[in-house]
């Protein structure tokens, strides 16, 4: 420990926090008079498109992203695999099942192994094609290549983009606004952000994404996260604050 | 120029110009770009695989049973296999090992990662700002300096402060409400600055890109007349 | 069970390794050694993917669906990369220049068409967004920011017009700062659900 330097402190300071903040905020979570947080209003369209595919008879493509390469996209690609999970929770029964494109092989392997899942709790594994799950490429580029044909397809009802998603992924929006498709993005890349902000579609900006609860789905997940979220800021902002003023003041180093 | 560079050139402008049709609306064409990407990309991905990961890194150190290293190698042989398994019977439950393990490594780097190299750098730097030797310049104060270490601070808990989560039927008019209404509009302008910056960063890269693209076009074009 | 079992790994696995980091110093063979096996699995993941999706192609070609040239396309365009590359070897100059003479143009002409693509969105985005805070300072942002890239005026002359200038230059860093110490608190929230095994509600 002699030679654990101020970066490693406040590293393993943070992790320490942010575990104790995951605590107390399950603890919290039990009393149960605590008001729910609303839902990501991004989260809310995935529900839309969710019914609509439903009453059309109609399949929702989603794209995962192009996989756990990247830096903080690494965990993005978990949090479209819970999104996955949730979509495909209701949509097992649907004439058409949701429909999903990975860029990446052990996402397309996990995506493969959910979605298998899922028909498998509802009893209708004979339903399960595994070309409905499929890697479409390997870099940022191709997968979104491997994507576009298929969005191309006329028996699509809606397109669902959560992951790591490059600002390049503009060109999908761009292809579904010409085919009259609408789509939801949710990409915790701040460029892939930035660049999608720019398109039609409802965009979840900054750490949203990395809570997807959509209508009454995954509710207890998302309470939990975002309470956690909303504690751990008032502690960095109050940290933050004082750590500002004694560099200022000359204590700090 | 060679037949080959000439080949390569004119396989370049082929495909340039299918990928710009889609400028013209979707069409084969442009589909047939995108699969000649999608599946390039997976050859060689393939290709590299086996040639540097499997071979060397799994399947030929096996040679050398029974050393420990080639016993210890047997271990993401059997993930491996259940993996394979899984491509062979889709409902084979016991590969989600091999996915889990990988998906438990992942997520282990990325904590240590996300802390290590974005939050503790980050906030270090907000905080490193307000040094006082900064704030001062030949005895007098450095204006510019003490107005950007102050709106860093702001500004970033005012971006932080526009995703904090609200209550579902929170009413309107309490006080809480009110100050987070304003630092949260605060924070709305900064994320418009860096999004505009950025999608003009993009832009750029872009249309330096395009211009190269079609440059490279044109002087095919030229090559013929 | 099956997705508990994969969890169950995950939770595992991940500890182990968060522990292995935090021990580096001491336990960093042991790291090192977790982490070939990490390479080797997903190596092998991928190659599962890539034949899963020759497989579905191949098929397609074979039921006659709908666009199945493109999937012909996809198997042509395979087998002319992934033979060469394992018979010349992937790092021979030959299969190289194959490669980059068919991606380079590609992805090139891809990325320019995204340019036009986002000049269009861009022109659109009042129609699409409405007046908002965000959209407003998205727009002056970026026409400022097109103005100062493109480097049509020089202010270095004018004290005053470069000090404003610079100050604005640093603004985009504050929004893209608290961005990210946001994005990473959500990262870092997964990753704890993950290794916790506590990922959703549906597991």
């Amino acid at each position: 420990m002699a030679g654990i330097s101020l970066h490693d402190l406040i590293s393993t300071l943070i992790v320490i926090l942010f575990l104790l903040v995951m605590f107390i905020a399950w603890l919290m979570g039990k009393n149960k008079k605590m008001p729910p947080y609303a839902n990501p209003e991004g989260y809310e369209r995935i529900d839309e498109l969710m019914h609509r595919s439903s009453e059309e008879g109609k399949a929702l493509l989603m794209g995962l992203g192009e996989g756990f390469s990247g830096l903080n996209g690494s965990l993005g690609d978990q949090t479209s695999l819970m999104v996955q999970r949730i979509l495909m929770s209701r949509s097992v029964f649907n004439d058409q099942p949701a429909q999903s494109y990975s860029g990446d092989g052990a996402l397309a392997c996990i995506s493969q192994m959910i979605v298998h899942g899922a028909y498998d709790k509802a009893m209708a594994v004979e339903l399960f094609r595994p070309e409905h799950n499929q890697l479409t490429g390997l870099s940022g580029l191709s997968w979104m290549a491997g994507l576009l044909p298929e969005l191309a397809r006329s028996d699509n009802t809606g397109l669902v983009l959560a992951g790591s998603l490059r600002p390049e992924s503009l060109i999908i929006t761009d292809m579904a606004e010409r085919k009259e498709i609408p789509v939801v993005a949710a990409t915790g890349d701040i460029s892939g952000q930035a660049a999608l902000f720019a398109s039609g579609a409802p965009v979840l900006l900054g750490e949203d994404y990395y809570l997807p609860a959509i209508g009454d789905i995954n509710q207890a997940s998302y309470q939990h996260s975002a309470r956690v979220l909303n504690l751990f800021r008032i502690l960095l902002a109050a940290g933050l604050l004082l750590a500002a003023f004694l560099k200022l003041s000359g204590v700090l180093p | 120029m060679t037949l080959s560079e000439l080949l390569y050139a004119l396989l370049g402008t082929a495909l340039s110009l299918m990928v710009f049709s889609y400028l013209l609306g979707d069409n084969l064409f442009f589909g047939i770009a995108m699969y000649i990407l999608v599946g390039m990309t997976a050859g060689y991905a393939a290709a590299v695989l086996i040639t540097k990961v499997i071979l060397p890194m799994l399947i030929n150190p096996l040679a050398e049973l029974p050393a420990t290293s080639a016993l210890l190698g047997l271990v993401p042989l059997l993930l491996s296999i259940l993996l394979i398994w899984m491509f062979f019977k889709k409902s084979a439950r016991i590969s989600g090992i091999a996915l889990g393990f990988l998906g438990g490594v992942l997520a282990a780097f990325a904590v240590v990662g996300v802390t290590r190299g974005t939050l503790t750098p980050q906030l270090l730097s907000i905080v490193d700002a307000f040094d006082p030797a900064l704030m001062t310049q030949a005895g007098y104060p450095n204006w510019m300096n003490i107005f950007s270490a102050f709106l860093m601070l702001f500004g970033v808990l005012a971006v932080l402060f526009v995703f904090h989560h609200r209550e579902k039927f929170q009413t309107l008019s309490s006080g809480s409400q009110t100050w987070l209404d304003g630092l949260t509009g605060a924070g709305q302008v900064f994320i418009g600055i860096t999004f505009g910056a950025l999608f003009v960063g993009l832009f750029s890269s872009g249309l330096t890109a395009l211009i190269f693209s079609v440059s490279q076009i044109i002087d095919f074009i030229k090559l013929w007349l | 069970m099956r997705q508990r079992l994969a969890l169950i790994t995950a939770a595992l696995s991940g500890s182990v390794v968060l522990l292995l980091l935090f021990f580096q110093p001491v336990a960093g063979a042991y790291l090192a050694l977790v982490l070939n096996w990490a390479i080797i699995v997903a190596s092998v993941a991928l190659l599962v993917a890539i034949a899963s999706l020759l497989v579905t192609h191949i098929r397609f070609i074979a039921v006659g669906r709908r666009g199945f040239i493109y999937s012909f396309v996809l198997i042509t365009a395979f087998l002319a990369t992934f033979l060469p590359g394992l018979f010349k070897g992937v790092e021979d100059p030959g299969y190289l220049g194959w490669i980059s003479a068919i991606q380079k143009p590609l992805e090139l002409s891809l990325l320019g068409l995204i340019a036009l693509v986002m000049m269009s969105a861009a022109v659109k985005l009042f129609r699409v967004r409405g007046w908002s805070v965000l959209t407003v300072s998205f727009a002056i942002s970026a026409l400022l920011f097109l103005f100062l890239n493109l480097g049509l005026s020089d202010w270095s002359g004018n004290q005053i017009f470069s000090t404003l200038i610079d100050a604005f230059l640093r603004l985009p860093v504050i929004g893209a700062r608290g961005l990210l110490i946001g994005v990473a608190l959500g990262a870092l929230l997964v990753g704890f659900r993950v290794l916790i095994g506590q990922e959703s509600d549906n597991e």
